[in-house]
């Protein structure tokens, strides 16, 4: 009886070897590509939004709150241009990222320089009810 | 313990090893699938940011005159 009840134990015994999980390597990609979707969802929004703002067109609020036509084909357009070459990039490199490898410099680097871009955009940008709105999206 | 339950033992052994390693691998391509298929959501979503990004940009130099 004592016999049994011991082989039975040994047999009961199971041996499960835990294999560190497959998926952290990719945590760290995941968290950079929702970094990369919503930082490009703020510059197209702000893009959205400053075309409404443009002196002239319907959307446009009054003289004074409205985007000069100058201001938006000489300073934001250009700026905005730029941002979204950098926002391209930090896609592709991210994308490119090989999983369980260190965060590649340049990721940092071109979101400094979008940054920078938004905050320039955003003081060109006279204040507006939209404006407003626009600040008060990109915040939350 | 005779010889006949010694071998029963290091049988039912055996059998729970092989059971066990065959759950182990399981659960480890499980692990690895879902994984992959993070991975693979991850770079659909990157790919669809690149390409707005494109179109976006080259709206941009429209609107400057650039283009």
């Amino acid at each position: 009886m004592k016999q049994r009840i011991l082989a039975g134990m040994a047999a009961l015994i199971v041996m499960i070897a835990l294999v560190s999980a497959a998926g952290c390597a990719a945590k760290q990609r995941h968290i950079a590509t929702v970094s990369v979707v919503a930082g490009h969802q703020a510059l197209a929004l702000i893009q959205d939004t400053e075309m409404l703002l443009v002196c002239g067109k319907s959307t446009a609020p009054a003289a004074g709150q409205c985007v000069p036509q100058d201001v938006h084909q000489n300073e934001i357009s250009p700026k905005l241009a730029a941002a979204f070459q950098y926002d391209a990039s930090i896609a592709r490199t991210v994308r490119d990222w090989p999983v369980g490898t260190p965060p590649p410099a340049t990721i940092g680097e071109l979101m400094g320089k979008i940054n920078a871009i938004i905050q320039d955009v955003l003081r060109h940008m006279p204040e507006s009810a939209l404006k407003t709105k626009l600040v008060f999206q990109l915040g939350s | 313990m005779g010889f006949e339950g010694l071998t029963a033992l290091l049988q039912w052994i055996g059998l729970f090893q092989a059971i066990a390693s065959k759950g182990t691998a399981a659960w480890t391509n499980i692990k690895k699938a879902l994984a992959d298929n993070g991975i693979e959501a991850d770079t659909s979503a990157l790919d669809a940011v690149a390409v707005d990004a494109d179109r976006r940009r080259a709206i941009a130099e429209h609107e400057a005159g650039q283009a």
